[in-house]
């Protein structure tokens, strides 16, 4: 009995075949523009100048950012905050955002309502300004989002209804499901653990590299929507502070130049950091950072999010 | 092969050279050949501007390729549906062909294409990004996530989703819908006879 993942590969497979003409002409106008960037007469130039120079503030605050790392315990004790000023580990850090995140007033979505959530996504290797993606998600499983690219590009939409689920494994879990998770960090561990393990597996890595994979779900659970309640987010990062190899990176700046406390873990040549509020406990900024040249692979940054009564309605 | 192609753009029609069929396939299998072949050679060129961007460190320029071309699919996403809701319609009709051993193979060969056609269509465009990113370009979760700037986790639970809605409805193709046809096959046979 073949899987779905069977049936797919084989579907149109035939159609794959590329053909020599079509090949040939896209080599020919591939060469043009290489003869046309060899005489020095690019053929985007200024747009690609004016794109560069728009870029270039975010790198300095970048190269800020990394300077900061070496002063993170100070920063931190700056943040009016949150965060414990002796936070010198990642582990430090984490424990105090979970207790500010257990500080933070409960967000329940009632029927008929919609958790917004406004993110910015960012690839500097693709030469783009990056993306606004807006989302409205309900909790009968009403969903919409609406993606711009920046910095005045084509819009893309997408409205869908299904059941609200939670990624996870063996099986995606319901809203009802993970309001159910234990709040101890213990047990939250176990069962975190035990997802992590089979992602592992899923990806085809040794079960060992299951504190990879369970970093990962605090992220994905930190980020999903509908809101967490204050005390699984606490607990979640109550578990976080428990991953072996996460590192703190102290004061980081987002794409948007906001400040946050990032704490990362290395995995299979990527650098997955997180970056929280050390005043809310919220997630900032998610990056993903080639572990070896230190390059940014992409950024999605939480810019807003609310409880708002319709689709299309910002809070 | 990259970091050579800022001193000798030249070099950069390596890269053509390696990956082209398999980006050019990858996009023929989603929006037929016409389309494809124009998106195919589009992809080479925007890669060629963007250079100077690419991170030299990585070996595999494929997630970055493909990240390109699924970026310029998306203008494309309403005629990728359309051909697949086109495709489902015709693999669900009878043929009038009178090879009777084939006909039963054929019957459920057409019912699960155009499940799979029905499916592919009914997805969102990120989700189904990832699912063909992962079964037709066999990209890492990792690479995928590089290519569509989205976490690995999101990539995770798109491609749950879409496996989900596939198999489901591959499920229900095997139960109902190829009954149906086994019934419309034995039709044909009692009308051949």
């Amino acid at each position: 009995m073949s899987t779905e993942l069977d049936r797919l590969r084989a579907f149109r497979a035939g159609d794959a075949t590329p053909d020599p003409d079509a090949r040939a002409a896209a080599r020919a106008a591939l060469l043009e523009r290489i003869d046309a960037a060899r005489a020095g007469a690019s053929a985007r130039p200024v747009r690609h100048a004016r794109r560069r120079a728009l870029r270039r503030p975010r790198l300095l605050a970048g190269a800020c950012g990394l300077a900061a790392v070496a002063v993170a315990a100070l920063v931190l004790a700056l943040g009016s905050g949150g965060v414990a000023p002796e936070a010198a580990t990642a582990a430090q850090a984490l424990r105090s955002v979970a207790v500010v995140a257990a500080r933070q007033p409960d967000i329940a979505l009632k029927p008929g309502e919609f958790w917004y959530v406004r993110t910015k996504s960012f690839q500097p290797q693709y030469d783009r300004e990056g993306w606004i993606r807006e989302d409205w998600a309900a909790l009968d499983g009403e969903r919409r989002f609406v993606r711009r690219e920046l910095p005045d590009g084509r819009t893309e939409e997408h409205a869908s209804r299904d059941a609200l689920t939670y990624s996870f494994f063996p099986r995606p879990l319901t809203h009802e499901q993970v309001l159910a998770l234990p709040r101890d960090a213990d047990a939250l561990y176990r069962v975190v653990e035990q997802a992590g393990a089979v992602w592992a597996r899923d990806n085809g890595r040794p079960v060992a590299d299951r504190t990879h994979e369970m970093f990962a779900i605090v992220g994905d659970w930190l980020r999903a929507g509908p809101p967490l309640p204050a005390d699984l987010r606490a607990a979640l990062y109550r578990v976080a502070a428990r991953l072996p190899d996460v590192e703190l990176l102290g004061d980081v700046r987002d794409v948007e130049g906001r400040a946050g406390v990032g704490v990362a873990q290395d995995d299979d040549g990527r650098r997955r950091e997180l970056v929280f509020d050390p005043e809310t406990s919220e997630l900032l900024s998610e990056r993903t950072v080639d572990a070896g040249s230190g390059a940014l692979v992409y950024e999605v940054a939480y810019l807003e999010s609310g409880v708002v009564d319709a689709i299309d309605a910002r809070p | 092969m990259i970091a050579d192609a800022r001193e000798d753009p030249r070099a950069f029609a390596e890269l053509f050279d390696r990956h082209y069929d398999l980006i050019a396939g990858w996009l023929r299998r989603r929006v037929g050949p016409a389309l494809a072949d124009e998106l195919a050679a589009e992809t080479f060129l925007q890669a060629f501007d963007a250079r100077a961007r690419y991170d030299t460190a990585r070996a595999d320029a494929r997630p970055w390729l493909f990240g390109i071309a699924a970026n310029l699919l998306r203008r494309h996403r309403r005629a990728e549906e359309r051909r697949l809701r086109a495709y489902a319609r015709a693999a669900s009709r009878p043929s009038d062909d009178a090879d009777l051993a084939a006909i039963d193979a054929r019957l459920d060969a057409g019912a699960a294409a155009g499940r799979l056609a029905t499916a592919l269509a009914s997805l969102g465009p990120g989700e189904r990004d990832v699912l063909l990113l992962h079964a037709w370009a066999e990209l890492t979760y990792q690479q995928i996530a590089d290519a569509l700037g989205i976490p690995v986790g999101t990539v995770r639970s798109r491609l749950h989703r879409a496996r989900g809605v596939v198999r489901e409805l591959l499920a229900r193709c095997g139960e109902a819908e190829s009954d149906d046809l086994r019934a419309a096959s034995a039709a044909i046979r009692e009308e051949l006879r």
